[in-house]
This record gives C-alpha cells, structure tokens and sequence, in this order.
C-alpha cells in the first residue's frame, strides 16, 4: 500500500481539509502535509496538484496570495476562503455518507439479509 | 454557477496569460526549491537533494500544459495557434498557395455557376404564367434499339392539333439557325421555328407587336419573323418601329411582326423566331423531328394527358400515308399485336399504352408526357469535408483530478 496515488475526486477534499486545518500554505507544503497525514502511504502528484489548485481557486473556494517562503523567497500562499469552507462541510458530509454505505456493504453477511 | 464563473476566470486569464506564466514558473521554481531544502536536511548532497527533488516534481512541461489548459480557452488558442501555423506554412511555399487557392476559387465558382444553372432550371418555376400546365409532348419507343424517344411528326402535328381533347394549346418547335443579310454584317443568329400554338401555350405575350397566327404557318401566306428582347436591342438598338420593317432571312424577305419581351426565355436561347410551315399533302406517319409542347386545359392531369395521346396515336396512325417501304398493314398490326405487353410496361414505366409500330423489329412503344423543364439535367456535387488536418499538433490531456 506504500506510495498510492491519490484517488480521483479525493484530492481537492484533502486540500480543503488540510488549509482549514492548518490555514494558508504554499502548494510544497499542502502536498508535504497530505502525505504526511496519510502516514506517507500517499504521493501527491505534482501533475495533477497544482490544476486541482487552479481549478478551486476558479470555482472560488481558495484564494492565493503572494508571500514570503521559509526560504525568504516569493511564494504563493493558498487559503480557504468562506465558500470554500462550505463546500468542505458539504463534501465531509458527502464523504461521510459514502463512507458509511460502503462500509455497510462490506460488513453485509448473508445470515443478516435472511 | 461555478460553472459560469469558471468560464468567466479562464477568459480574464486568457488575456493575462504571459504574466501567468510568469508566477506560474515562480511558484513551481519555489516549490523544487523547498523539495531541494527537506532533501538536504534528510541528509543527501546538493546535487542528488536537487535532483530528487526535481525528479519528484515531475516534468514541469507537462504540468504547465495541464494548467494551461484548465486556465485559458485552450480551444481558442489551439485555433489561433494551428492557424499561425498554417499561414506561416503558406508564406513560405507561395506557389503551392497559389495552385490550391486557383483550386478553391474556381471549385468554389464552379459550384455556384452550377447551381444557378440548376436553380433557374430545376428549382425555380419556369418563368410562364402558370407553367404547372405546360407540357413537353414525346413518346418512348420500347424495345427499339437505339431509339428510345420519338418527338413529333409534322403528321402528328396535324392531329394532334385538330383531335386532342385535353390541350388548350399545342404546337411543336425546332431550332437551327437563319442567316440575315442586308443589315450592316451578314450573320447566322440562333433561330426557333415554332407552329401557331408553341408561343401561345408559353403563354408570354410580345413587347411590340403581335403573335403568330394560324395563317402565318400556312404555306403561301406572307412570310414573317418576330424577334428576341436581347436581339431586338443588340441588333436594332431597341428601335421601336422595327415592327413592319422587312428582314432578308436566307435570301427571302420576312416581315417583323413583333418582339418577345426581356423576360421571355426558350431552350438555347433563341435570336429569330419564324413561323415552321408544314405543307399538308407531302405529309407520312414518321418524321420525329419536333419537339412537341402543349399547355393543358385547365383540371386536365398528366395521366389523363397521356392516355388522350394513346388514343391520338391511334387516329393518326390510320390517318397519315405511311412512309415509302413502310407498308401500313404492318404498322397497324405491330400496334396491335403489341397493345398488351405495351400496357403493362406503361404501368411499370409510369407511360401509357400508346403503342406505336415503328420498323422490322418494332416492340411496343409506350407515350408518355413529361413536365416541360429544360434539357439539361445535373445534379450539384457536394465539396468533400477536408479529412485529416495534418497541421495539428498532438495535444497532451492528461487526466486531471476533479473532486
């Protein structure tokens, strides 16, 4: 299970859970923080990273700011904005609810649906 | 909503695009810097830490690409850029350019000649007064080797004239051409010969003067010619008092006794029209060399048209001499024999059983009427969608992570 990728659809969930938790980041360090959570079983793709970024910032959920980095150099910083909170609860919420379903399905035995 | 305003976002970042970039690299520049960093804390040397992280990163192109492709119209873009590409393609091979443009240009006019020509022919209605009742008059000779339709005889003509039940008008017609002399240069203009009854079943009354009469076709009467719009005005520099002046049309005087207006048009576009004269007695049964046109009266359908002509064939058949070496006896018994088979192939050919005997190896021949619509018949070709556009660069779409 070492270095999964991260699975369709989940990652702009974890960036929104990640800067709510920890507030704004640059997109080095929203990548080191999911796969740090994750217990470094997951990669976050580069690739697939920053057009997920872009795309949240389109929709409105994240805005970015130019700053300073830890190395003292100009880099982009990444917040959630109001809406975006909302999304992250109505995602969790989602989320949530899959969740449970699918657990549902796999703790089914057949004695139970007699 | 976030659809709108996603749309809204890319095209205000299409025009900021080099200025994108620009942060765009920055953020990515920072991002392998802060990589490079962690790396060297864990212990690596600065050139494996770089590496590593840059190896992590993957390839920033690619990303880019992506990016660039979520943020602006990339539609727009790869149209603006594939059709850079082209002109630039063009420049520089400018005969090449020139050959397919002359191409295009003249498939281009080609096809729109073509369709005017088919436009005025086939789609638009003839430019007749009520010409849903005009009438071409031919019959279809079945099982005759290399004659398949037999226009009019003078004898037809003749009857067909006197005995019909369901014309209003019916003349036949010829073209050729007629040589005019002693008006300034001798010259040979486009003529059409018709019968009393070919510009009445047309129906387009004359500019100046009058139609032919009866007694114009008739034999020994004064001779007389009417003229087109287009040659009245070329010839004579639209004169009105050309009517009653005297023509010399191959070598014999012809008096002016009218002018057919701008509007009226015939097949091949004649010049002259002159009076065709058929002498009665020096009639046979066979000489298809007119063109039969009719205008029905009014209620009168095509169907009904066509079976008024079968039974015509019959009167003239016993009413016309047949032509020397053609004994009538035979022509009589062909027709006959011949009305069976005839009738059936009418029904299948949408033709009626006219049957008429024609030489030795005389099957039955069917008559028919078709909508008078011009002769030529042709059919625009539709211009080939361009297949493979081979300017076009392959595009990488990498799949994207969509919540």
């Amino acid at each position: 299970m070492k270095d999964t990728d991260v699975r369709q659809g989940t990652l702009a969930l974890m960036v929104l859970k990640t800067l709510d938790v920890l507030g704004p980041l640059h997109g080095y360090g929203i990548a080191r923080r999911i796969e740090q959570i994750s217990g470094d079983l997951l990669t976050v793709n580069q690739g697939t990273l920053y057009p997920v970024l872009l795309k949240l910032e389109q929709e409105g959920s994240i805005a970015s700011d130019w700053g300073a980095s830890e190395n003292n150099r100009r880099a982009r910083f990444y917040r959630l904005t109001r809406q975006g909170r909302k999304q992250l609860q109505a995602e969790a919420r989602s989320w949530e609810h899959t969740a449970t379903i699918i657990e549902r399905f796999f703790a089914a035995k057949a004695e139970d649906l007699k | 909503m976030k659809t709108l305003r996603r749309l809204f976002q890319r095209l205000t970042s299409w025009a900021t695009s080099a200025r994108d970039e620009e942060l765009l690299r920055a953020e990515f520049e920072e991002h392998i810097a802060m990589q490079t960093a962690e790396n060297l804390r864990a212990g690596l040397s600065p050139i494996e830490a770089r590496r590593q992280a840059r190896l992590k990163f993957g390839s920033v192109e690619a990303i880019k690409e992506t990016y660039r492709d979520q943020r602006g119209l990339p539609f727009i873009e790869a149209l603006v850029s594939d059709t850079r590409h082209a002109l630039r393609r063009m420049r520089r091979a400018p005969s090449f350019t020139a050959a397919v443009i002359v191409t295009l240009a003249l498939g281009i006019g080609a096809n729109t000649a073509i369709f005017a020509v088919i436009d005025s022919i086939l789609i638009r209605p003839l430019a007749y007064p009520q010409a849903e009742a005009l009438v071409s008059v031919s019959h279809t000779v079945a099982g005759l080797p290399g004659l398949t339709t037999a226009p009019c005889s003078p004898s037809m003509y003749f009857t067909y004239r006197e005995e019909n039940r369901s014309f209003e008008q019916f003349g036949v017609w010829s073209s050729s051409g007629a040589s005019v002399t002693g008006v300034a240069e001798p010259e040979l203009p486009r003529a059409l010969f018709v019968t009393y009854g070919v510009l009445d079943a047309v129906g387009v009354k004359p500019l100046l003067g009058r139609w032919f009469s009866q007694a114009d076709d008739t034999p020994g009467s004064p001779e007389t010619v009417m003229l087109t719009y287009g040659y009245w005005q070329r010839r004579f520099g639209g004169d009105t008092s050309i009517v009653g002046r005297t023509l010399t049309i191959d070598s014999r005087p012809r008096t002016v006794i009218g002018v057919m207006p701008e509007a009226f048009r015939f097949q091949r576009d004649p010049e002259l029209i002159l009076p065709q004269r058929f002498e009665r007695r020096t009639q046979f049964l066979a000489n298809f060399s007119y063109q039969g046109i009719a205008r029905l009266k009014p209620g009168v359908t095509i169907e009904q048209a066509n079976a008024d002509v079968a039974r015509l064939l019959g009167v003239w058949l016993n009413a016309w001499p047949p032509n020397p070496g053609i004994p009538r006896a035979v022509l009589q018994e062909r027709s006959l024999r011949a009305e069976g088979p005839a009738a059936e192939a009418g029904r299948r050919r949408r033709h009626l059983d006219g049957a008429v005997g024609g030489d030795g190896h005389a099957g039955p021949a069917a008559v028919h009427c078709l909508r008078e619509r011009g002769q030529s018949v042709a059919r625009p070709r539709r211009v080939a969608p361009a297949g493979a556009r081979d300017s076009r660069r392959t595009r990488r779409r990498p799949g994207t992570d969509r919540p």
